[in-house]
């Protein structure tokens, strides 16, 4: 399990208004395969955010593609 | 040919009719978000309603345009009405009894899609496909049904033109059932209770007219590409989006359809708010009245209550919370004519668009002049302090008397 938390917050601090709820509409299969139902209220409320490391992976991809940029903190995750 | 003086703006509803269709207005900003909300979500099959939904509307109007035109006539009508309303120009004169390929370099979305956020990977514009479909629905008297339509090629994917391609066939986009006429809710309004409200709405009554296609077929004003929309062209496309999110995931879904959809009005009211209240129109007509904050607010809903959007007026306001009432407003009055009553409220770009205006008059220096209408702009204003909030409260289309919304921090 991986902590998704510090990378949403990479991407609102860097990416477009509701960035998250970008990420979250273009995974919303695998979430639903995975049983996850991430808002963008808990990212806002919850210290932490366990997923499983192949959704982590997922998420990693879609956040950079739509931010545009390369996760700092993408090495130490995965 | 297409005369936008012909359509009487209604005073009593503050709505736009044309040719039995509602019309309102929405900027390029509003228009390309959405469509890439819905398309975000590659997992929906949204081609056939984005298609659709516009060949829908423009079927409805269309037919009654051309009622009584012979079909040449028709051809400059048709060409007409979508240059005057703003996506850009089409020429029909190669539209035969099996369709035919059409070809156009001044397209509203090819043109904005790639000025807000880069190049398409993807045609972008999808409602001149219904558009034309329409066209040759009512030019050659063939049911919507039995029409194949597509986008071949786009400006917005770095291609030279658009071109379309229409051809009799098994129909390939989405078509719907009749939809009823529109019911008003004629109920007491509360009013805004400014004492410049009607110097200003009559300053601007009358305006929309002004907002044609220029010779491009483009509406370039207050710093936005304008279109002049079938409103149940572009609310079909935010009921159908959410009715396919509802069908994927349940209430959850909903609710991460709701936060784009929310914020493809906030984003209009954001840009094209700020760039109604930074132009000289405004400076001229409105600004002389405007003494605090509140007044800039009050301002703006007595300029836009002229625009079709229906009746916006304020309960509460202050920095903290403020609530919003539109009567007649055109969501639900599109849910209405096309749906019929809903559980819980839809009117999300109105809601976006009055949490937009909050964040403009109180997270930035706009009423000191400063200018803010550039994308990074945007991104800043809303990473800068405390956002807005938004609570979509009250609904026609849930049995309410009017739109109410709430936008808090």
């Amino acid at each position: 399990m991986q902590d998704a938390k510090p990378l949403f917050d990479w991407a609102q601090e860097n990416g477009e208004a509701r960035i998250v709820d970008r990420i979250l509409i273009r995974l919303l299969p695998e979430m639903l395969r995975q049983e996850q139902r991430i808002t963008a209220q808990m990212i806002e409320e919850q210290p932490s955010l366990a997923v499983s490391d192949t959704l982590y992976a997922q998420l990693l991809t879609v956040t950079q593609e739509l931010v545009g940029q390369t996760y700092p903190g993408a090495s130490s995750h995965v | 040919m297409f005369d936008i003086h012909r359509y009487k703006f209604d005073e009593t509803h503050n709505a736009l009719d044309v040719a039995g269709e509602a019309m309102v207005f929405h900027c390029h900003h509003y228009m390309n978000y959405l469509q890439r909300s819905i398309l975000d979500a590659d997992y929906i099959d949204s081609r056939p309603f984005l298609i659709g939904a516009a060949a829908d509307a423009a079927w409805y109007q269309l037919k009654n345009l051309c009622a009584g035109l012979d079909r040449d006539a028709a051809r400059r009508m048709a060409e007409s009405a979508y240059k005057a309303f703003g996506y850009g120009l089409i020429d029909l004169s190669t539209m035969t009894e099996d369709g035919g390929e059409f070809s156009t370099v001044k397209s509203f979305f090819s043109r904005t899609w790639p000025m807000k956020f880069g190049p398409s990977t993807h045609p972008v514009d999808f409602y001149t496909t219904g558009y034309l479909a329409a066209a040759y629905a009512v030019l050659f008297d063939v049911p919507l049904s039995e029409i194949q339509a597509e986008q071949t090629h786009c400006m917005a994917c770095g291609e030279r033109a658009n071109v379309h391609l229409i051809r009799r066939g098994a129909g390939n986009f989405a078509t719907y059932p009749a939809k009823a006429p529109t019911r008003f809710k004629d109920v007491p309004k509360h009013a805004l209770n400014w004492a410049h409200e009607s110097a200003v709405t009559e300053a601007f009554l009358g305006a929309h007219a002004h907002f044609v296609g220029n010779e491009e077929g483009y509406i370039p004003a207050f710093g936005v590409y304008l279109v002049r929309v079938h409103s149940d062209y572009v609310n079909r496309l935010q009921f159908e989006f959410m009715r396919a999110m509802g069908e994927v995931a349940g209430e959850y879904g909903e609710t991460l359809g709701r936060e784009l959809l929310l914020e493809a009005g906030h984003a209009c009211g954001f840009f094209t708010y700020g760039g109604i209240m930074t132009s000289n129109e405004w400076a001229q007509a409105v600004k002389p009245y405007l003494h605090s904050r509140e007044d800039w607010i009050r301002g703006l809903l007595s300029l836009i209550n002229t625009m079709g959007w229906g009746y916006h007026t304020i309960i509460e306001l202050s920095p903290d919370r403020a609530v919003f009432r539109n009567y007649n407003d055109f969501e639900d009055l599109s849910h209405a004519r096309l749906y019929g009553p809903s559980r819980h409220p839809i009117h999300w770009a109105n809601s976006g668009g009055f949490t937009g205006l909050m964040q403009l008059i109180y997270n930035t220096d706009l009423v000191e002049g400063q200018r803010i209408d550039t994308e990074e702009g945007f991104r800043q204003m809303r990473r800068a302090k405390r956002g807005y909030k938004t609570r979509m409260t009250r609904g026609i289309t849930c049995g309410d008397d009017y739109l109410e919304v709430e936008v808090y921090r």
